[in-house]
């Protein structure tokens, strides 16, 4: 059983990732971060798990939608249409809350989708969430065996 | 005044059709057809009047005519009268019978052409000495001549008034041919006759004339039957000799006439009026006409000419009127017809100039205002780009603020912490929240109502409901009114303009427990009218325009969502949608009441937003 909850971050802004790792720190939720600075990196990094299965398979994608090279929306109709990688789970995390960009996250079937919170508070309170859900996916024992 | 011209002329034109200058079909059959009844009214008329005037003329000549042939006649009859007296005292008379006829017939009052009446024997040449000293017995010194070599002799017998003529007694009429002549033909045909033209000699010299001459023959009854008997039974002749001006004087006085004439037998002038230097001679006469008149043997040829006198009587200006009065109608005409296409031209040029003008302007306005909206959408995307990219740094600054915080939290609550430090890293967040709602706010005025969106079905109730939720408050603090049906509309825009009009109401509210905000719609028409009223302190009326102004806070509120873009947004949601919003105060409570308009959709309607360039 793998007790680490890992998560595939595409995300090109270095900060945002720091202020993800700190929460994750601060939370002292168990996890495993995987870093992608965009939607081809994190493509490339899907398939080489999926080949040679050094990496474990991420419980999640956290996909950011402004990024280089290739964005979040193109990663996502990408990733769906990969007959090996299509039912990899995908949270859309962005600053954008334009009705667009859920629309679109939504129409290429993103499990999803979170605004980036402001604050410290706000990211506790989404990786909350992540973790419970985390749990709930995993460990489908029941409230029983969360932790205290 | 020009103006006045130009509205003359525009008002002159207008009834015409545009575009042709010069005369039109319309213009040239009006033109055409008054011509013709000019020149037919002329022509009648000059007919007319022609015809009446060679009437007159007709009537003058023959007038003149008839009078002369009759005053002829009548010197005929006397003539005939004392042959018949001559003949019925056996062919001879005497002097005192003749004078007592001659004085009977009054011949000086009666017969002004001539000088006297005369008996004239026809003597054989034989008988001539005989009958010379017959007639020496009563008149003494009485001589035949002058002397010629014809077998007879033509001798003046009597002559009354015989003092005046005297000297005519015994004078011989066949010593010149046409004297002689004359005599013979009438001898010959039993009848009166005149001669040729003769000269006749008189006080005043020679002048033109006549020997008029009835036979006398033997025998008491009946006149001779045949040429030969004729010449055998001639006596002689009662005789006259005229001067045709005197027969014409008085008779067929001139100055009763409209008419002159000459007369010729042959080819010699008799008389003549039209050289005598009358002054009422026409040189050129409207009429003239030659008549024959075969007058006792002869043929006299009568010029006849009309005068000026007839001229003037007859020359009518009707005609001449009519011709002139409808030539410079005609001119009127065509000059109206002219004028009023040149007006029409000029107004129609005019017009074209003005259209040409405005079509210019409204291109150059049109491409004036299609620059200013594409700088308007330029300028909207560039505050929509700037504002979003300012987000991410904006985020990261927050974010580094709480990681600053987080390293230094186990210093900040040492005692030897510096209090600024964590008062300052609050301002800093404070700050950044801040500019995250500005940011945001400027992002959603520069994007609101942009998009062209499919409508979705809403019911206004429902939207106040939701927000009632989301603000937190109760049916009291927040109530809906009215009975609007659901319509399907730009939901996002029309719930984001209730949105900052209800949080406005709350975040300048002093006291959230006695907080009241009434949202109220009405239909009117095809559009909705909504009402936001609120028991807050409200806004001062000269504040009421100001507060829809981009960044413009009363201040009342040091809150850092205040960012002053809200009104902004409503207003330009609100006008992007056809309508427009004011501020007027509640009634009662003397808060803030926002009254703005919204088009009742359907489903299915698409948007199609105002794009107006402010």
């Amino acid at each position: 059983m793998n007790e680490d909850m890992k998560l595939l971050v595409v995300e090109d802004n270095d900060l945002d990732v720091e202020l993800l790792e700190r929460g994750l720190r601060k939370a002292k939720t168990p996890a495993k971060l995987t870093r992608a600075r965009d939607g081809e990196e994190a493509l490339h990094l899907l398939a080489a798990d999926e080949n040679r299965n050094d990496l474990a398979r991420p419980f999640l994608v956290l996909l950011d939608i402004n990024m280089p090279r290739m964005n979040g929306h193109e990663f996502l109709a990408r990733l769906r249409a990969n007959e090996g990688l299509k039912d990899t789970p995908v949270f859309v995390f962005t600053t954008s809350s334009s009705r667009n960009d859920i629309d679109r996250a939504y129409s290429h079937n993103a499990n999803g989708y979170i605004v980036k919170p402001h604050g410290a508070a706000g990211l506790q309170e989404v990786l909350g969430f992540l973790h419970r859900f985390w749990r709930l996916c995993e460990h489908p024992g029941g409230p029983s065996t969360a932790r205290a | 005044m020009s103006s006045q011209h130009a509205a003359y002329d525009t008002t002159g034109a207008s009834a015409h059709p545009p575009g042709s200058i010069g005369l039109n079909l319309f213009h040239v059959v009006v033109i055409v057809l008054s011509l013709v009844m000019t020149i037919g009214a002329w022509q009648f008329s000059k007919h007319q009047t022609e015809t009446r005037t060679a009437a007159r003329f007709a009537a003058e000549r023959d007038r003149a005519v008839g009078l002369l042939a009759e005053r002829v006649e009548k010197y005929e009859h006397a003539l005939r009268a004392g042959a018949a007296m001559v003949r019925s005292h056996g062919g001879r008379v005497s002097r005192a019978q003749w004078k007592d006829f001659a004085e009977m017939m009054d011949n000086l009052g009666r017969y002004p052409g001539t000088n006297g009446f005369a008996v004239v024997h026809h003597i054989a040449r034989a008988d001539l000495p005989a009958y010379t000293a017959q007639r020496q017995a009563d008149h003494p010194g009485f001589v035949v001549r002058p002397p010629h070599e014809q077998p007879f002799h033509l001798v003046i017998a009597h002559v009354e008034p015989e003092e005046r003529n005297r000297d005519v007694l015994g004078l011989d009429l066949a010593h010149e041919e046409t004297r002689r002549e004359g005599a013979l033909a009438s001898r010959d045909s039993g009848t009166s006759h005149l001669s040729g033209p003769v000269a006749l000699v008189n006080e005043s010299g020679e002048t033109p004339g006549v020997i008029f001459y009835t036979p006398i023959y033997a025998g008491e009854s009946d006149m001779p039957e045949t040429l030969a008997e004729r010449r055998a039974a001639i006596l002689g002749y009662a005789n006259t000799a005229f001067v045709v001006r005197k027969l014409m004087v008085g008779l067929l006085s001139k100055d009763r006439r409209e008419v002159h004439f000459s007369i010729a037998d042959g080819d010699r002038t008799l008389y003549d009026e039209h050289s005598d230097g009358d002054p009422r001679n026409d040189p050129d006469p409207l009429f003239s006409d030659t008549v024959s008149l075969d007058l006792y043997g002869r043929t006299w040829t009568i010029d006849v000419r009309s005068t000026l006198p007839f001229r003037a009587a007859n020359t009518y200006a009707q005609p001449t009127l009519i011709l002139v009065g409808g030539l410079v109608i005609e001119g009127l005409i065509i000059a109206f017809l002219l004028l009023l296409t040149r007006a029409n031209g000029r107004a129609v040029a005019y017009a074209r100039g003005v259209t040409a003008d405005l079509q210019v302007e409204s291109d150059k306005l049109a491409a004036a205002n299609a620059a200013l909206s594409d700088k308007n959408k330029e300028l909207e995307q560039f505050a929509y780009v700037a504002s979003h990219d300012l987000k991410t740094p904006l985020r990261g600054i927050g974010g580094l603020t709480e990681m600053l915080e987080d390293d230094l939290e186990d210093y900040l609550v040492t005692p030897d912490a510096n209090p600024d430090v964590a008062t300052n890293l609050e301002r800093i967040r404070e700050r950044v929240r801040r500019m995250n709602a500005l940011t945001g706010g400027i992002m959603e005025f520069s994007r609101i109502g942009r998009f062209t969106d499919e409508s979705t079905m809403v019911h206004t109730a429902d939207i106040v409901a939701g927000l009632r939720s989301d603000f937190g408050l109760d049916g009291e603090q927040l109530r809906f009114e009215g009975d609007v049906p659901e319509i399907g509309t730009d939901t996002f825009s029309l719930r984001r303009v209730i949105e900052n009009l209800v949080g406005n109401a709350i975040k300048y509210h002093p006291d959230p427990e006695s907080l009241r905000i009434r949202v109220s719609a009405a239909v009117d028409g095809d559009r909705m009218t909504l009402s936001v009223a609120d028991n807050g302190p409200g806004i001062a009326p000269e504040y009421r325009e100001r507060v829809f102004e981009m960044f413009q806070t009363l201040g009342t509120a040091s809150n850092s969502e205040s960012t002053g873009i809200g009104l902004a947004i409503v207003k330009k949601a609100v006008e992007r949608h056809g309508g427009r919003v004011i501020l007027e105060e509640t009634p009662g409570t003397g808060g803030a009441t926002f009254r703005f308009d919204w088009p009742l959709g359907t489903a299915g309607d698409i948007f199609t937003l105002t794009d107006k360039a402010a």
